[in-house]
């Protein structure tokens, strides 16, 4: 076959054609060569699983990265009329740098791996859309991120002192920020292109719609940062004449940690308590459609690139600001009593994905309301501590809704049972540490402390702040311990070592739990169940053991 | 071994057809980000002029000349290009590989004209970077000059797919690739309103 | 019918449009200079002005009155043109649902997502390729073309390799018809690269080290350059992962070196100069 010749399309065509050769004797070989085993495969391969795997690693380790940092600054809060353990120059490097690890290296990444290896066994597919361009996602993310730390740690990032620094640290953001888009654009595709017959985006499973959702505000929204960042780097590379001048710099970028933007990082949790909720209550979630619309609402609500408070410092006063920092609240309020529903109806098994994803929404829910309060003017938040501590909220609700979804599909992504104790106990620590880390600053933002100035030294010092910032690092503390809990509980698993786990361990309603645990090249052998809800395997069951009410209860099979 | 390949790949049996419509959504959600990158900048320029003239400041420098006309050009030129683009998908859609040959030749004609006069008109403008109108206006059209040549080179590997006999009946990479270049048509139209017309 | 995701899409429209709408009026600033000039200059005309100038401006995009903040406003805009298209293209593929790919794909099922051809090393290729770059745009813009020129390359083979995978059923049939077309051009292709990036990120380090430094560096770079090239020739069977260890070692050393790099700036050199005798040169050694 020379390149311009037309190849037959199929194998009628073929045969006509005189290559009575190609007619092959059984079905079509589907499956490429197995990547090389050991270090080369994992270079070479685009398997979405292993690539998810990936980010989830590595993402664990930036975010606890990202985590100390942050606790580093808050450390330096004990005491606010001196700096104690970083010097002026770099607190506002580790603050910055702290910011951006935990959300760019950590949070999204974290997210965006588990949906890079869940989403396409949600959807019942064989791979995700453009498996190649996931794993340069993934490869472009990690060069970035590490060059994004190496350039800080040359004295690079906004405030740095080396200019070569900190145009490399602005650069290489830029390049982390596409290469999750690129991942965001895998997954997203995947879902709305290989659903299989049956599975109209209705009846799509709740975490894979949430990518949806939130992954089309991360496309619309997260590019405007990269506007910023161009804007910054081409002004600081040629005459800083206003967008490169070291003071504006991080006021144009941090709108992306600030309310509303922050929550848009969020919209996963909510299809992960969405989907963990139901099973671990055994009933199904009553008016399905109502809940993934509610999780396109948060997610719309939550997209806040035009929430640019340098070029519309009055932004808090205004209308609109507080209409969509309501509306945040309202929506949590509406997905929250159809979770609540499900729970009342159902029987709770108490296990850590229900006790890590049940206070990642409620700890949402807490950080809405102080949104909401923070936008009313009257309340004269703004300024305070009170903003920081709603990022602060996310943080923590995010952090635990992540360790929600690697509990639920650990055994999955690893094939064996992550420790179910540690687990448990991490629930407890994560959801206490991110109420102080949080709170604090809510409270100190309520008694009127202003936030801590870029040099790190306060000029006004509220009674009680410092010791509410002391609350707020143990907090912090407990958050960095949590995330190490996450790690100790699931590494043994990620390494082969544990009880194997079956292929549906929790008794799921979703495909995802049709086929092995890990699942095999090319995701399902056995042909996937008849799609007639958003929860075919319990379709299945129920076909067997008929439901006991109107909304299908679980069968005995949990 | 080079004629061995040939030889197994004009007697291997086909391939299995392929998901369709998998590269036009991701296409179109590609093109959907790049879309808000420019919206990202044009909006910071649209304020910034606006603050500017309401200073009573002139917004471009006294010697900086960007001409309407050679922009005219510009806009024609991408709106022309929309046409062979959608003939190309239509030609290979009906299996005519001539048409979509010569209207994918004409689209990636047009997508270099653009370039050549677009890069003219910046090159001319006596625009720098030292001014903040200057360094908007080379971020905003230099980075529409990117976007339209990731669109031709996109162009270039659909052409290329369906001159290697991958897109009959269903033109994905084409379609795909259309919407991608009716995105950056569209961002264009934007920049000629607010940067070449009302400037 | 009109599909969920053309719901869930236009309904992101219409919020986006409402928002900027609403951002547009409620951040103010309407264009009632203008019209206090025509004459009205009593406070309440000019509040009456200046609530016409900010709904018109928000309804009419700027058109007529003014809006507030431009940025907020043109981004919502942005976000619900957009939104809408998505909408639009959601609804013209009936959101993707299976069967109507089936359909398209004139198959009695929607044909599964292909599984990704033969193992290749493109996308750790495509990231250092990008970081190659990213390094350029801090250190000099010789690297940051290197880089380009890289993806570029990386580009091609990648939809070579994509083209070759769709070409027939058999993968063999497919690396064949692959490695025919492109071991011609890739060879020459990525040894030139690979040349440019010793030459250029070498002369990056030798011009950031002490001079010492860069006869040390020098000779120790020449050094591991012959001892893997006799390791490969001496055992052209090498393990893979042994091969791929060290490539991926050579990317590190090569984007570390940038960072150094940056960090240390080019140290101060004096080159010659035709009739300048520099300290510690002797007549003699000239002559």
């Amino acid at each position: 076959m020379t390149v311009t010749e037309t190849r037959p399309e199929s194998l009628e065509e073929a045969a006509a054609a005189g290559a009575v050769g190609a007619l092959p004797s059984g079905p079509a070989p589907l499956l490429p060569p197995a990547p090389p085993e050991g270090f080369a495969g994992v270079l070479a391969t685009a398997e979405h699983k292993v690539v998810g795997r990936l980010y989830i690693g590595f993402s664990l380790l930036f975010l606890l990265g990202g985590l100390v940092l942050a606790e580093l600054v808050a450390v330096e809060g004990v005491d606010l009329q001196t700096l104690n353990v970083l010097d002026a120059d770099t607190y506002f490097q580790i603050l910055t740098l702290s910011q951006v690890g935990v959300f760019f290296l950590g949070l999204m990444p974290l997210l965006l791996g588990v949906a890079i290896h869940v989403v396409p066994l949600q959807v019942g597919s064989a791979t995700i859309a453009f498996p190649r361009a996931a794993a340069a996602s993934f490869w472009t993310w990690l060069v970035g991120a590490l060059l994004l730390v190496a350039g800080y740690g040359i004295n690079g990032g906004p405030g740095g002192g080396d200019p070569e620094a900190v145009h490399l640290t602005l650069a290489a953001w830029g390049m982390v920020l596409a290469a999750l888009l690129l991942g965001v654009i895998c997954v997203v595709t995947t879902v709305l292109t290989a659903r299989p017959e049956g599975m109209s985006l209705k009846r799509a499973p709740a975490f894979a719609w949430s990518m949806v959702a939130g992954g089309s505000v991360w496309l619309l929204a997260l590019p405007v940062l990269g506007a910023n960042l161009a804007l910054v780097y081409l002004d600081d590379a040629h005459s800083r004449i206003l967008f490169g001048q070291a003071d504006n710099v991080w006021p144009q970028l941090s709108w992306v940690f600030a309310s509303t933007a922050v929550f848009s990082f969020a919209v996963p949790v909510l299809g992960v308590a969405a989907d963990v909720i139901p099973v671990m209550a055994g009933r199904r979630q009553a008016r399905y459609p109502v809940g993934l619309g509610l999780i396109a609402a948060f997610a719309v609500v939550g997209f806040g690139a035009h929430h640019q408070t340098f070029f519309n410092p009055r932004l808090v006063e205004q209308g609109a600001f507080v209409g969509a920092s309501f509306a945040l609240l309202l929506v949590l309020l509406a997905f929250l009593g159809g979770l609540g529903d499900v729970l009342r109806r159902g029987r709770p098994r108490i296990a850590s994905p229900l006790m890590l994803a049940m206070p990642a929404v409620l700890l949402l829910l807490g950080a809405a309301a102080a949104a909401a309060a923070y936008s009313v003017r009257g309340f004269k938040l703004f300024g305070t501590t009170w903003g920081l501590g709603v990022t602060k909220l996310v943080v923590g609700a995010i952090v635990l809704g992540a360790a929600a979804a690697l509990h639920y599909w650990g055994p999955k992504v690893w094939g064996r049972m992550p420790a179910e104790p540690l687990g448990r106990l991490n629930a407890l620590v994560l959801l206490g540490g991110a109420v102080l880390y949080g709170g604090s600053d809510l409270v100190s933002g309520a008694i009127g402390q202003p936030t801590t100035p870029v040099t790190g030294v306060a000029t006004v010092v509220e009674d009680g702040a410092e010791l509410l910032n002391g609350l707020g690092a143990v907090g912090g503390a407990l958050l960095i311990f949590g995330v190490l809990l996450l790690i100790v509980a699931h590494l043994p698993a990620a390494f082969g070592q544990g009880r194997r786990a079956a292929a549906d361990p929790w008794g799921g309603f979703t495909l995802e739990w049709a086929t092995a645990s890990p699942p095999p090249h090319g995701n399902f052998i056995e042909p996937l169940p008849a799609i007639g809800s958003p929860y075919p395997l319990l379709d299945a069951r129920d076909a067997t053991a008929p439901a006991i009410d109107a909304l299908g209860a679980r069968s005995e099979v949990v | 071994m080079a004629s061995n390949g040939a030889i197994a790949a004009t007697l291997a049996p086909p391939p299995p057809p392929a998901r369709p419509r998998v590269m036009v959504v991701g296409s179109t959600l590609a093109a959907a980000a790049s879309v808000m990158f420019f919206m990202g900048l044009v909006g910071i320029y649209l304020a910034l002029r606006a603050d500017s003239l309401t200073q009573g400041e002139s917004w471009l420098p006294d010697d900086a000349v960007i001409s309407l006309v050679p922009a005219n050009m510009l806009m024609l030129t991408m709106l022309i290009s929309t046409v062979p683009a959608l003939w190309a998908v239509q030609a290979l859609g009906r299996g005519d590989r001539q048409h979509a040959y010569l209207a994918l030749g004409v689209t990636l004609l047009l997508a270099v004209a653009f370039i050549n006069q677009s890069t003219y008109l910046l090159a001319t403008s006596g625009l720098t970077v030292s001014t903040t109108s200057g360094l908007l206006i080379f971020a905003i059209v230099g980075g529409h000059l990117v976007m339209t040549v990731v669109g031709l080179l996109f162009f270039a590997v659909a052409a290329f797919r369906a001159l290697s006999g991958q897109y009959r009946r269903i033109a994905d990479g084409p379609a795909a690739a259309t919407v991608y270049w009716f995105a950056t048509v569209a961002v264009f139209a934007v920049i000629w309103y607010a940067v070449y017309v009302t400037k | 019918m009109l599909t969920t995701g053309f719901k869930h899409y236009v309904g992101m429209a219409g919020a986006f449009f409402v928002a900027a709408v609403v951002y547009g009026w409620t951040s103010g600033a309407a264009d009632w200079h203008a019209l206090r000039t025509m004459g009205w200059d009593s406070e309440l005309t000019e509040h009456l002005a200046r609530f016409i100038g900010s709904t018109l401006g928000a309804l009419t995009l700027g058109y007529k009155g003014a809006v507030g903040d431009h940025v907020g406003y043109t981004i919502l805009l942005g976000a619900a043109a957009v939104s809408l298209t998505l909408g639009l293209v959601s609804v013209a593929i009936r959101d993707a649902d299976a069967r109507s790919l089936a359909e398209v794909a004139r198959t009695p099922e929607a044909p599964p997502l292909r599984l990704a051809g033969t193992p290749n090393y493109w996308g750790p290729l495509v990231g250092f390729s990008v970081g190659v770059g990213v390094l350029g745009l801090a250190i000099s813009e010789a690297f940051f073309w290197i880089g380009a020129g890289l993806f570029a390359f990386v580009g091609i083979e990648w939809m070579m390799q994509a083209w070759a995978d769709r070409a027939t059923a058999d993968p063999a049939a497919n690396q064949a018809l692959r490695n025919r077309l492109m071991n011609p051009i890739e060879v020459p292709v990525a040894g030139a690269l690979v040349i440019a990036f010793v030459v250029i990120g070498f002369s990056r380090v030798l011009l950031t080290v002490s001079e010492l430094g860069s006869v040390v560096v020098g000779i120790g770079v020449a050094a591991v350059i012959f001892l893997v090239a006799a390791a490969l020739a001496v055992r052209p069977k090498l393990d893979k992962n042994l091969v791929t260890g060290l490539l991926v070692a050579f990317a590190l050393a090569v984007l570390a070196g940038g960072i150094i790099g940056v960090a240390r700036g080019e140290r101060e050199y004096h080159p010659h100069e035709p009739g300048v005798e520099h300290e510690g040169e002797s007549a003699e050694s000239h002559s």
